[in-house]
């Protein structure tokens, strides 16, 4: 939408995050950054300008660029029954019926349940399920997607695929309502699939809303793949441009041909060279702390991984790689190392996902292989630090995950993300953990841990001659904060609030007054 | 004629014309709960406690009379004059003199071990319209929900069954077409199924359709990458090589593990008495120069720097087809590198008949001597010893 009249924002501690400048206001015109400075110079625009916000000495940075985002199941997860705190199967219960009763005869489809959290240490079967609920589907996932629960209704509304691995049975031979494996992968295919793209729309466009709250102006979405529908990656590939924020879509598959027609220039964001800690699935060069003789398991042959890597390096596309333990970055390292070696091909800003526990030999190689690391800072917010659960999966190990400051210093790029709805969309809470990481040694300045989410971001993504800095000429995504940021203690920067964000010259929040 | 289908949306019609919208859903249910049990009578009891659990007595057995007597209004007796359901004072049951036609009835009374015939099985093939009693869901009737659900799951299974006979039959006739045809239904139905999967890409690469056995092969491979993050097993991806291997005109291809004779290779080892593992690095050297090295090195690489401690010409090979980067090679415990030894010939003998040939047996090294002694006691049929 163009207006010939610009907007002003003064009175800011602009951090336009490009060679340590500072300024005291901006000037938005269009959509675009028309003139930045200091002092009293923005006075020329008081009488012209459309638009003034008071910035009230708050700091003003570019629109934050979360880059590990999962839009479109995080969106239709905030519209589902979160399960996450149930602890027993009472518990369960007093919700499937609230819920049941606040949409009467409506699908239920709960998230978050975690069998380890429950009194009776199991998950529920669909006679369970059924006293709470029975003239509606309810169809629960475990944490990690791995588990599907149907309460009877359910079972019989559904496409179940009962002669698939993974259909639970009871003594007489039918199923219980539990189910795993890879019936539990095709019965979600078919869950997802029948969601339509109104519906996602719908959907996506009111989380938008509060992720746009948070000062997010752009996000990498990591869509499709296991555990996931392709039918969300094609959703955010066709509302391109569409949406309030803008999307950079990570297409998870190892479809190169694919990727090509649709001539997208990156794949991957999810193919999970590894598993999670929490399952104790991710690849370890030691045994998990708290299961001895496991040191969890990659999902490739490092040939296999060697080939995959080497044909998007030939087809020259940017590849992101899910690897979270040291062994899954040890095969990416190996497989960009070879896919180098036989390409000669350089430049494409490759990147790993998570990288939570990379050696300095890892973070060194990837160095010379200009790899850029997306990482999630809050995970050591939620998981790091004595007692919690980096602790009990990995011992004494836990004080090397997330080496931010290591990786900095060895001059590799990080760019931030949330990992949402994993964790919360909230960029001011990764910088909070980035600075604070319970190891001190790993922890970064609080300027370090902004690049993470406004510059190193628009580089990840070969966006940085477009947004990622506040430069005149760039897209003004702005983001204006409630207090200077870098007077802030280091402990209550998770409390600072955004007051406005604007994408592309438009205003989606604010909560600042106009003088 | 009275015509009862269940499989799919349920429809009861009379001589063609559907009555379905005027039966109730606890009368349909009623029906095929009768039919189902259609070779014994049914109390009136249990009858009531399957569709009418909540109900007291006697309103269950009010409603028993009126769906009893709503089924004799709307079912007409046959010509004989005689009625579908035979209903006594504490029972009914269906009555096997009554002429009538039900999908779920023809579906039970095949037998899998039984004779069979392609006519046969397409007919039967035909009667799954989709689910078990599709759409049917009775509220509070948990007996009666439990029973679609454990026929859904007779149905499904039976119906892979029949596919999978069929397929037999088309193959055993030799009519690849209808074959791939119904493997490739049968792998809509069980998507990850490797077996359903290599008979494809066979019949494909039997017919000469290379390029569809490529495509195929690689949807297949890119489908169990994003569903399961795991890649196909051996049998396929050996199946997969032979296929593009005959398509870049190589004459020297992998020798089938799944079609045909395992190619045999004759290997000529040495001992040395007082070197350590001697003969079995021999013997991996040996195979490194007679079998394929792209092949040898599909195998675990844990496996291969296990065992490249013995024999340095693995690590050469590897780096040459997988990956200039390995790990160091430290000191690995002699338990590792038998078992990497035996992983190594068994990889081998996937694909290939071993003739080992020793040349000088009573010098052979005392460790090598013990694996030498594990794989006679083993007896495989794809390694023969032959000590000179």
């Amino acid at each position: 939408m163009k207006k010939d009249l610009p907007t002003l924002i003064f009175n800011g501690k602009c951090l336009s995050m490009a060679d340590g400048i500072e300024y005291d206001w901006i000037v938005v015109t269009d959509e675009k950054i028309s003139d930045a400075g200091s002092g009293d110079e923005y006075k020329k625009y008081l009488q012209k300008a459309d638009t003034i916000i008071d910035a009230k000495g708050g700091t003003v940075l570019p629109g934050f660029i979360d880059s590990h985002f999962h839009v479109v199941q995080a969106a239709l997860n905030s519209r589902s029954l979160d399960l996450s705190k149930a602890r027993s199967f009472r518990d369960i219960g007093a919700l499937v019926s609230e819920a049941a009763k606040a949409s009467p005869k409506k699908n239920i489809r709960g998230i978050g349940l975690d069998a380890q959290n429950l009194k009776e240490a199991r998950l529920p079967d669909r006679t369970v399920i059924d006293k709470y609920c029975k003239d509606a589907p309810v169809f629960i996932n475990s944490v990690e997607y791995q588990t599907s629960v149907l309460n009877t209704y359910a079972l019989l509304y559904y496409k179940i695929p009962f002669t698939l691995e993974g259909i639970d049975f009871d003594e007489n031979q039918v199923p219980t309502g539990i189910i795993t494996h890879y019936a539990n992968v095709l019965l979600r295919e078919n869950v997802l699939r029948s969601i339509p793209n109104s519906t996602r729309m719908e959907t996506v466009n009111e989380f938008l809303e509060s992720v746009v709250q948070k000062g997010i102006t752009t996000v990498n979405a990591m869509e499709g793949g296991r555990l996931y529908c392709d039918k969300d990656a094609e959703f955010i590939y066709e509302s391109t441009g569409k949406l309030a924020i803008d999307i950079a879509l990570f297409y998870s598959t190892m479809d190169i041909m694919k990727i090509k027609e649709m001539q997208l220039s990156r794949i991957g964001g999810c193919l999970y060279v590894d598993g999670t800690f929490g399952a104790r699935t991710s690849a370890l060069s030691f045994e998990y702390n708290d299961c001895p003789g496991n040191v969890g398991g990659l999902n490739f042959t490092q040939k296999e991984m060697n080939q995959f890597v080497r044909e998007c390096y030939a087809n020259k596309l940017q590849l992101a790689l899910y690897t979270i333990g040291d062994r899954a970055i040890e095969q990416a390292l190996t497989a960009h190392e070879y896919a180098l070696d036989k390409t000669g091909i350089t430049g494409l800003r490759h990147r790993l996902e998570h990288v939570e526990l990379p050696t300095l030999d890892h973070i060194r190689r990837a160095k010379k292989l200009g790899l850029v690391f997306s990482m999630s800072p809050t995970y050591e917010y939620i998981w790091g630090g004595p007692g919690k659960l980096y602790q009990e999966r990995l011992g004494d190990n836990y004080k090397r995950t997330n080496p931010f400051n290591q990786i900095i210093r060895e001059g590799v790029v990080i760019c931030g993300g949330s990992d949402c709805d994993v964790t919360p969309a909230d960029p001011l809470l990764g910088i909070h953990s980035a600075v604070n990481h319970p190891v001190e040694a790993h922890r970064v300045s609080v300027y370090e841990a902004i690049k993470m989410f406004t510059c190193n971001g628009a580089y990840s993504i070969f966006e940085e001659d477009k947004k990622g800095t506040l430069e005149v000429g760039k897209l003004a995504d702005v983001v204006i904060l409630d207090r200077d940021i870098l007077a802030t203690e280091a402990d209550k920067i998770k409390d600072i609030k955004v007051m406005t964000t604007m994408k592309s010259g438009r205003i989606l929040y604010n909560k600042l007054s106009q003088p | 004629m009275l015509s009862i289908n269940m499989l799919g949306q349920v429809n009861i019609s009379y001589n063609g014309v559907s009555i379905a919208d005027r039966l109730s859903t606890k009368l349909v249910a009623m029906i095929c709960l009768l039919v189902l049990n259609s070779d014994r009578e049914m109390s009136r009891e249990r009858l009531s406690a399957y569709l009418w659990p909540d109900s007291d007595e006697e309103a269950a057995r009010y409603n028993m009379r009126y769906n009893l007597w709503k089924v004799k209004k709307l079912i007409p007796s046959d010509a004989k004059g005689q009625s579908f359901i035979l209903v006594s004072k504490d029972s009914c049951r269906i009555n096997q003199q009554y002429k009538f036609q039900c999908d779920k009835l023809c579906i039970d009374s095949y037998d899998s071990h039984g004779q069979k015939s392609i006519e046969k099985l397409l007919q039967l093939k035909e009667l799954f319209k989709g689910d078990f009693l599709e759409g049917f869901y009775l509220k509070n009737c948990n007996e009666f929900n439990e029973i679609i659900l454990f026929e859904r799951v007779v149905c499904q299974t039976k119906h892979i069954e029949i596919m999978k006979q069929l397929a037999q039959l088309y193959e055993e006739e030799d009519r690849s077409e209808e074959e791939l045809q119904i493997l490739h239904e049968m792998t809509a139905m069980e998507p990850y199924n490797e077996n359903f999967a290599c008979r494809i890409l066979s019949i494909y690469k039997k017919t000469g359709n290379r390029a569809a056995a490529i495509n195929y092969y690689r949807e297949f491979e890119s489908k169990l990458r994003r569903e399961l993050n795991i890649a196909p097993n051996n049998d396929l991806k050996i199946l997969y090589r032979e296929v593009t291997e005959d398509l870049c005109g190589k004459e020297d291809g992998y020798p089938g593990k799944t079609t045909g004779e395992k190619k045999k290779l004759v290997i000529r080892s040495r001992c040395m008495k007082d070197v350590d593992y001697f003969w079995a690095a021999e013997v991996v050297g040996a195979l490194l120069k007679a079998a394929d090295q792209k092949y040898l090195m599909e195998l675990n690489l844990n496996y291969i720097l296990d065992l490249s401690y013995i024999q340095n010409e693995l690590l050469l090979s590897y780096e040459k087809y997988v990956s200039k980067e390995h790990r160091e090679v430290g000191q690995v415990p002699a338990v590792r590198i038998v078992n990497a030894f035996l992983k190594f010939l068994s990889h081998a003998c996937a694909i290939y008949k071993l003739d080992i040939h020793i040349d000088n047996p009573g010098d052979m090294d005392s460790s090598s001597a013990k694996i030498l002694k594990h794989i006679e006691a083993c007896a495989s049929g794809s390694i023969h010893i032959y000590k000179c």
